[in-house]
């Protein structure tokens, strides 16, 4: 019995990645933050009016990442739920047996939903910890280092990040995701962009290929699940 | 009577049918679920499924909270305490009479 209570719950945590929205917060939010450190680097204004186009980009960016499950649930409930319903897994809202006193019934739904089980508190932890770590370093090699970084430190540093964070974030890392870190690491070899560049066009990779992974799930999701009438 | 056999007349009638283990099951799976999902994934008409649902509220196994998103109805199921401490206790003894058997 309790091994058909797990088989149930791993399919329900699934269920959760399957329609793509997941995939596709992030790969946007990764797309906003490549925006605003592009823009400097194509237009090359001074350091003073590159920050201009570079922080509220990096704001947004953390804004998306630090309210990543209210932004899943507003855009599930409007595209997937009134399809397939509705279910919270487990790792997003509260283990019911935890050990707080009185009784269930005592709790809304909103005080379920707000007490973040263990697992997702500690996720969210790494999560938000290596993206701050992340985004500084982005900000620092992207607007104070002028000349060349060292050749192979920075790139696969960062696709070790990048992977680490895909994992973090949602639990498996999709094959587009390997595809655009082997589209990266080729570029590098073909074009020799300079580190600081590769370090744009990695990100501009891993953005692409999970937008890309959760486009596909989202629209095969709609395909399986059509609307009905209620 | 038998010791075994107690275990067995002991046993939950309200969660051993079926169709309202079946719904237990699903709601131990997750934290909370809506009408539409239970309905996907047990696959029960509205009406069998509504009447198992009632009666489980009744027993204060789940608790279901009805609102609506924008005009259509919302009806969100989660296990109650009471209820997750039956349905353990049901487990619990179903596997007690199968490892006597």
């Amino acid at each position: 019995m309790n091994r058909l209570t797990g088989r149930l719950r791993h399919n329900a945590d699934r269920e959760w990645e399957q329609d793509g929205l997941p995939q596709l917060v992030l790969g946007g939010a990764t797309l906003i933050m490549l925006l605003g450190l592009l823009v400097p680097v194509l237009w090359r204004p001074g350091i003073e009016r590159s920050w201009y186009i570079t922080s509220p980009a990096l704001i947004a960016w953390g804004v998306i990442l630090l309210r990543y499950k209210q932004i899943l649930l507003w855009l599930k409930s409007r595209l997937t739920f009134p399809r397939a319903g509705y279910s919270l897994p487990v790792f997003l809202g509260a283990e019911a047996a935890d050990p707080r006193p009185g009784t269930a019934e005592n709790y809304s739904i909103t005080d379920v939903r707000a007490t973040p089980a263990p697992e997702l508190d500690r996720r969210q932890q790494v999560w938000n910890r290596v993206l701050s770590a992340l985004i500084g370093v982005f900000a620092f090699l992207n607007l104070f280092i002028p000349g060349p970084l060292q050749p192979w430190f920075f790139p696969f540093w960062l696709l070790v990040v990048l992977l680490l964070i895909a994992r973090t974030a949602y639990g498996r890392t999709p094959l587009t995701l390997f595809a655009a870190a082997l589209a990266s690491v080729l570029l590098y070899f073909v074009f020799r962009f300079p580190p600081k560049h590769h370090i744009l066009m990695v990100t501009a990779c891993f953005a692409a290929g999970l937008s890309i992974d959760g486009a596909v799930s989202l629209v095969l999701f709609l395909r399986r699940h059509p609307r009905t009438t209620a | 009577m038998n010791k075994e056999l107690e275990r067995i007349a002991g046993l939950d009638r309200l969660i051993h049918e079926p169709a309202r283990l079946m719904i237990l099951f699903l709601l131990s799976s997750c934290d909370e679920a809506d009408f539409t999902w239970l309905q996907n994934q047990c696959g029960f008409t509205q009406g069998n499924l509504s009447g198992h649902l009632a009666r489980l509220e009744g027993a204060g196994y789940i608790a279901i909270e009805k609102s609506f998103r924008g005009k259509l109805p919302l009806t969100v199921c989660r296990l109650t305490r009471d209820g997750q401490a039956a349905f353990r206790a049901y487990c619990s003894c179903m596997q007690q009479i199968f490892n006597s058997a």
